[in-house]
């Protein structure tokens, strides 16, 4: 592999589309702000308030150069003065290098980073001496692109719905411990064969600052559907999952980690294509069986419920684009509903046809519980086009 | 409207251009970003991030 150079080889592509979905969340709207023990929890990814002192976001999970996933990041102001802070990044060698940062009011930086010195994969680790800032990853190669938020938080498990290592597809876990204290992690996969312990990814010990990749596809191999789990025996950690669909149905997605089951998710907007495939991935981790209601709704209004009883360390792979009452072309809406043990997690994967414009092949996690619960019922957006990396610092221009 | 789904297309959205899109809203909602090539399919898609304190006007 080549040093992990950061280049502006890459002129981002420009999206073609972009569309913001908001869904209600009528049920959840009955019990909004009620004391529940869930709500202490807060998501993954939650932008501090514009008065903290200091805040920290950690975006695992970009190749470079050298790899199929050459990365960016991006921040996002949203508060009315400027924003100061230092971005370390860090790479799979253990090289690390450290870039200052500022963001003024109401702006969207996609910063120059500088590059480590060796190594094929990176993450950074962004401490702002502020808050209100938004933090969020773009990855982009051959075989497509991908956004995804960075987290804001660590914890001592990780949880990825879905992810394929069949017919040549990639699969790569990154686990990033931002911390001061050492970190012993296992990784496990739930597989539809049942669950995988290797030997060689259990007890994977993580240093202070250090970045580790894991490769699925080596160990997982030619298995269609490949949930992961990550899990520290001591300390907490941040992780993320790199999926590379190959051709004729490429694609890259980066999804980050979710921290824990949850009751309910939802997928705001879905559609399905002509000669495409797709599919909602429901992943139990807990003990005891789930049992999972997935509602859907058209425009029009609701279709008949799809539900199952999903067995611990198992995932239900629910191939909406196989369900005759979902019409081709139709936008709907999915809320998934899990009751008896902690909960689920859920991602959605889809597949357009080879002759659509690349990138064809993609996956996300669903939108879980806290996240629709926003302490402000305000949320922010990542901007979709992105600056070439190394083509400067200045905000809001491409 | 509770279990309504709303689009937001991209002709509208490209006002914004590159500036940052806040969604406000009156209660729980789940709001993501779709940036695919072939429409709102779900190849390219972005959660929205929830804010911890409330900005601007309501």
């Amino acid at each position: 592999m080549s040093p992990a150079h950061r280049t502006s080889q890459h002129r981002w592509r420009v999206v073609a589309l972009v569309v913001v979905v908001i869904a209600g969340v009528g049920v959840l709207a009955a019990t909004y702000g009620a004391a529940t023990p869930q709500s202490l929890a807060t998501p993954a990814s939650l932008v501090s308030s514009p008065d903290a002192e200091s805040s920290a976001w950690y975006c695992a999970g970009q190749g470079t150069s050298a790899n199929a996933a050459s990365g960016q990041i991006l921040l996002t102001n949203t508060t009315g003065h400027a924003v100061t802070g230092n971005v370390t990044t860090v790479s799979d060698a253990g090289a690390a290098v450290r870039t200052a940062v500022a963001i003024p009011p109401h702006s969207v930086v996609s910063p120059t980073l500088q590059a480590p010195l060796s190594g094929s994969w990176v993450s950074d680790i962004v401490t702002l001496a502020g808050g209100g800032v938004a933090v969020t990853q773009a990855v982009q190669g051959p075989s497509g692109w991908s956004i995804a938020p960075c987290q804001s938080a660590t914890s001592a498990a990780w949880y990825f719905p879905g992810g394929t290592t069949s017919s040549g597809a990639g699969l790569a876990i990154s686990l990033l411990n931002p911390t001061t204290t050492p970190v012993v992690v296992d990784l496990s996969f739930v597989t539809p064969s049942g669950v995988v312990h290797p030997l060689n990814y259990q007890g994977v010990v993580l240093q202070p600052g250090q970045l580790v990749i894991k490769d699925v596809e080596s160990e997982v191999q030619n298995d269609s559907t490949v949930s992961t789990v990550v899990a520290a025996r001591t300390g907490r950690f941040v992780a993320a999952q790199l999926q590379l669909f190959p051709a004729p149905a490429a694609g890259l997605s980066l999804v980050t980690g979710f921290a824990r089951p949850e009751s309910h998710w939802v997928i705001p907007q879905s559609q399905e294509t002509q000669g495409g495939s797709s599919e909602i991935d429901v992943l139990n981790p807990g003990t005891t069986s789930e049992s999972v209601t997935v509602q859907l709704r058209l425009p029009s209004g609701p279709l008949a419920p799809l539900s199952s009883t999903v067995a611990p360390d198992s995932t239900w792979v629910l191939v909406t684009s196989g369900e005759t009452r979902i019409p081709v072309g139709a936008s709907y809406s999915a809320d998934i509903k899990a009751s008896g043990g902690p909960g689920v997690v859920v991602g959605r994967t889809v597949r357009a046809a080879a002759s659509a414009t690349a990138p064809q092949s993609g996956m996300a996690g669903g939108i879980d519980g806290l996240s629709t619960m926003s302490p402000t019922a305000q949320w922010t957006t990542a901007p979709t086009r992105c600056r070439p990396r190394g083509s400067g610092h200045s905000p809001r221009a491409l | 409207m509770a279990h309504a789904t709303v689009l937001v297309s991209g002709s509208a959205l490209a006002a914004a251009g590159l500036n940052q899109i806040i969604v406000r809203a009156s209660g729980p909602m789940a709001v993501s970003e779709d940036a695919g090539p072939s429409g709102a399919v779900g190849v390219v898609t972005i959660p929205g991030l929830p804010l911890g304190a409330r900005i601007g006007g309501s």
